[in-house]
């Protein structure tokens, strides 16, 4: 689609007091097509988990997957057989630490095959920011005689070079742009515009977002456009790039959302130990994805006292507190 | 008080190296739980950037769980972009020290953390980079924490570079466009610290821990391991350390860490 008829459906879903709102349904039948080049935000902590569960639950194929650091959000995915390419820096579950049961036998066993194309963390994150601004490549992190930059997989040539310096003559590795067509993200709080606030750390989310021509955003809360306004610098991504808002609080579990929960290290714990076999991840998906019609359910299935623990050093929520 | 195990030692002598450190990198795994012990001891202010793009300078009363773990960001002084930490202070050279895990590491201190056998049919598909090549790349004193103390986790060459040490040797490192000055400075292993020859570029061991023989330490890397001329034993574990290291494990513990036995 041209980047016009984007930002021109975009603005004329504006109109009305719902505005983009959408259910996490609607926006990933929207926006997600078998096929699709798919952005998940999040670098640990603020993953887009609640997007990546509708994902799995329509059936999306043959995914392209950009996702600076794969974690358990990846995992799921592939286990789910929604992914036939990743682009990543790396695949794990941080608790522990363990592995990724299913990224391992996607790898080990090409069951299901998963063409993988690696980068650094850095460099993945430069090739997003020369995509969000669409600069032609991103000066990056040497990799010369690493197997990132030996071993290539689809991105072939269109990943990592070393040129000459105009200036200096010296070596300068390079790292094409990434352009992902769509960007599943989560944010803590979006106005029904789609301006997106972000409070906390931003790992590469920023960049990531908007190399994205598509971006549909999971938050927290809606407020108000005021509020915003307030704290105008806390938005990384303005309202008219954004395709549809999804009102997911608790999107993010287990993963972290600074200054409203923290991340449920047992729930991810879990996982891993369901994950070692393929039974037991399906089990988990029968569980907490298909098992649940969206967060909302899934979240009274966490239950309240799980949740009280996890929300003990909150902050932000419901708009107290925020910096103005 | 029991005197420290060679593991508990190795998380001594990493938080020794942050002595007099005042703004580190501190990558995922061991290095965190060493900054931890550091900070207790030695260095209560000391200022850690991390690769999710924050910094911060003073402990939290929770173990996190690893380096991106935002209970570490509660009492931030700067939260940002990746792009910030990795780049505009890791690159541009405002930190002293960096501190990375290293899985598997080799003759010239290359780490693979990617995969056990061929990458493109690997035995074991290990978790991959993460920022670890861009540490590798980018620091100027890069100090490895490995717990790792048998030869199928040093051999002559890993099979995958995921962070790049001295790449093959000698002059290949600065010859493959690396910067001037960076590179890794020592290893830090549950048997002592080992070094870098300047001219060759070939890790050789330093100065061993307490009890720990250089044959012991010979036959636990795959190629033949040269050791300096004298090799010193580093100072046993006061009481003091082994008591914030085991109260530090306890809690790490807590927070699901898989802990050698």
């Amino acid at each position: 689609m041209p980047l016009g008829s984007c930002i021109f459906i975009a603005e004329q879903m504006t109109r009305g007091p719902r505005g983009k709102l959408l259910s996490g349904r609607e926006a990933v039948g929207r926006f997600v097509q078998d096929g699709s080049t798919v952005y998940f935000g999040g670098f640990g902590f603020l993953q887009a988990f609640s997007l990546a569960h509708e994902v799995i639950r329509q059936r999306k194929r043959e995914l392209t997957v950009v996702r600076e650091a794969g974690d358990i959000l990846v995992d799921q995915l592939i286990g789910a057989g929604c992914v036939r390419r990743l682009v990543t820096s790396h695949v794990w579950n941080p608790i522990g630490p363990s592995s990724a049961y299913c990224f391992r036998r996607a790898v080990e066993e090409r069951d299901p095959p998963v063409e993988v194309e690696e980068m650094g963390y850095g460099s993945i994150s430069m090739a997003l920011m020369a995509g969000a601004m669409d600069l032609p490549f991103m000066p990056t992190t040497e990799h010369a005689g690493t197997g990132q930059f030996q071993h290539r997989s689809f991105l072939g040539e269109r990943k990592f070079q070393v040129i000459e310096s105009p200036f200096s003559g010296e070596k300068v590795t390079v790292v094409a742009p990434l352009k992902p067509e769509v960007g599943l993200i989560h944010v803590q709080r979006a106005d029904v515009e789609g301006n997106c606030q972000v409070v906390g750390p931003l790992g590469n989310l920023r960049f990531g977002a908007n190399a994205c021509r598509t971006i549909v955003a999971s938050a927290e809360e809606i407020v108000d456009k005021g509020l915003i306004q307030l704290s105008s610098n806390l938005t990384i991504i303005p309202g008219f790039r954004v395709s549809a808002v999804v009102h997911d609080s608790l999107g993010a579990h287990p993963s972290e959302s600074f200054g409203y929960y923290d991340r449920d290290i047992q729930f991810a714990y879990d996982y891993s130990q369901r994950a070692r076999t393929r039974d037991g991840f399906q089990a988990f998906l029968d569980e907490w994805v298909f098992g649940v019609n969206d967060r909302e359910e899934y979240t009274r299935r966490l239950g309240e006292d799980r949740l009280k623990k996890l929300v003990e050093i909150y902050r932000y929520q419901h708009g107290r507190d925020w910096p103005e | 008080m029991k005197e420290a195990t060679r593991f508990e030692m190795m998380l001594v002598s990493g938080a020794r190296e942050l002595k007099h450190c005042r703004r580190v990198f501190i990558g995922f795994h061991w290095p965190v739980i060493a900054s931890r012990v550091a900070r207790r001891l030695y260095q209560p202010d000391m200022l850690c950037a991390y690769e999710g793009g924050f910094v911060e300078d003073c402990l939290t009363e929770t173990m996190p769980t690893s380096n991106n773990d935002l209970i570490l960001a509660q009492k931030a002084t700067m939260c940002g972009d990746s792009l910030d930490t990795l780049f505009m202070l890791l690159r541009a050279g405002w930190i002293e020290t960096s501190m990375l895990d290293g899985f598997m590491v080799d003759r010239y201190g290359n780490i693979n953390s990617s995969c056990l056998g061929d990458y493109k049919k690997p035995k074991v598909r290990l978790a991959g980079s993460g920022g670890a090549a861009d540490l590798a790349a980018n620091s100027r004193r890069l100090i490895i924490l490995s717990s790792a103390t048998t030869p199928d986790r040093y051999p002559e060459l890993v099979d995958y570079i995921t962070s790049a040490g001295y790449l093959t040797g000698g002059d290949s490192r600065r010859l493959a466009g690396f910067k001037e000055g960076t590179g890794p400075s020592a290893l830090i292993n549950p048997f002592g610290r080992f070094v870098f020859d300047g001219e060759t570029k070939e890790m050789y061991l330093e100065a061993v821990h307490p009890g720990v023989s250089v044959e012991e330490v010979r036959g636990s890397v795959v190629w033949p391991l040269r050791a300096a001329d004298h090799v010193s034993e580093i100072e046993p574990a006061t009481p003091e350390e082994i008591g914030i290291v085991r109260e530090e494990l306890a809690k790490a513990r807590n927070r699901l860490y898989k802990l050698p036995d």
